[in-house]
């Protein structure tokens, strides 16, 4: 079973290709804290679209697990799995235990 | 010509509705100008090529989707072109429309076409670079009547090449739709000759599509250098 040390660890690689992306006064802080959607979000709806399909890819890749983190139970829920770092390796947690 | 130089060298591509028809024709072509190929159907594959893998699937089944497209990355890791082809169409006036038939035009032509263009832009977006291209129809424009739920699902999914084109540029990923005219296929064989015939005299250029004309687009559109286009609707025949 995947570990929340290892989702954050795809997270944050997720976080640090985006980085490299950007310039000196784009780069966004890599921490569980994160804010990925939502007020203070760091992050503009392209690189949240890219940071989801980076871990979607990662967790098939490199764990075979089969996960789509953007179907109805995301939408679904109060509050948004992707708001932080936290919120999205919670949800890759519990969607990981359920498959 | 398997494995000879062409213009989609290196290229890999996904068609759905390659069984036959036009989505044949496209799939043909590609191979034929050195891509790798992954055809899309319900049924099993009618092309035999070494670059040629089939997936029997329904493209309203995001599901099947889904795991079709995992496959994809596995095999290739990236993705070049993605041709919209699938459809289905019963031609009838809306009041006496059945319902399962309805529901099928929108889940194939529409939703389909959502699913395989969702999960075919996230292979695409790795790269960033992809050449996405909807198969439309003269329905759309033309609104013939009986074809009430084809050209709406037809109008929806160009609708819906326009909004994608706008989400994934960022991406390098191109969206655009060829609007064909009556072209000779099984899907026209089931539509009165006359009907067609009438439908294709009021044309600026009154004849049916040929795989050339379609295939001119397609090139078109699938192009390294049109990355400077998309969001664009090209009918054949001087529709508008």
């Amino acid at each position: 079973m995947i570990t929340g040390s290892e989702v954050e660890a795809i997270i944050f690689a997720g976080l640090a290709a985006i980085n490299a992306e950007g310039g000196p006064d784009e780069q966004i802080e890599i921490s569980t804290k994160t804010a990925l959607f939502g007020a203070g979000a760091r992050l503009d709806s392209l690189q949240l679209v890219s940071l989801i399909t980076d871990v979607e890819v990662a967790l098939n890749t490199e764990h075979g697990l089969e996960l789509s983190l953007a179907d109805d139970r995301a939408l679904e829920r109060a509050q948004s799995p992707y708001a932080t770092v936290e919120t999205l390796r919670d949800y890759v947690l519990e969607l990981a235990q359920g498959s | 010509m398997p494995g000879g130089a062409g213009r989609y060298e290196s290229k890999v591509a996904v068609v759905t509705g390659a069984r036959r028809g036009i989505g044949k024709v496209i799939a043909a072509h590609f191979l034929a100008e050195g891509a790798q190929v992954v055809g899309f159907a319900r049924e099993t594959a009618t092309l035999l090529h070494d670059h040629y893998v089939h997936i029997s699937l329904d493209v309203g089944d995001d599901e099947a989707v889904r795991a079709a497209f995992r496959e994809i990355g596995r095999r290739f890791s990236s993705l070049d072109i993605l041709v919209n082809n699938a459809a289905v169409l019963t031609s009838q006036y809306a009041l006496l429309m059945p319902t399962s038939k309805a529901r099928e035009m929108v889940a194939t032509n529409f939703l389909g076409t959502l699913f395989v263009s969702r999960e075919a832009a996230k292979l695409m977006s790795r790269r960033k670079y992809g050449r996405i291209i909807n198969i439309g129809s003269m329905a759309a424009a033309l609104e013939p009547p009986g074809d009430s739920v084809y050209a709406a699902t037809k109008a929806a999914a160009t609708t819906l090449a326009g909004v994608l084109a706008k989400e994934l540029a960022g991406f390098h990923i191109t969206y655009n739709t060829l609007g064909v005219t009556a072209y000779p296929s099984d899907m026209l064989e089931q539509l009165p000759r006359d009907k067609i015939e009438a439908v294709v005299a009021t044309l600026p250029l009154p004849r049916f599509a040929t795989d050339d004309d379609i295939l001119n687009v397609i090139d078109f559109f699938a192009s390294e250098r049109s990355a400077y286009v998309t969001a664009q609707t090209v009918f054949l025949g001087g529709v508008h």
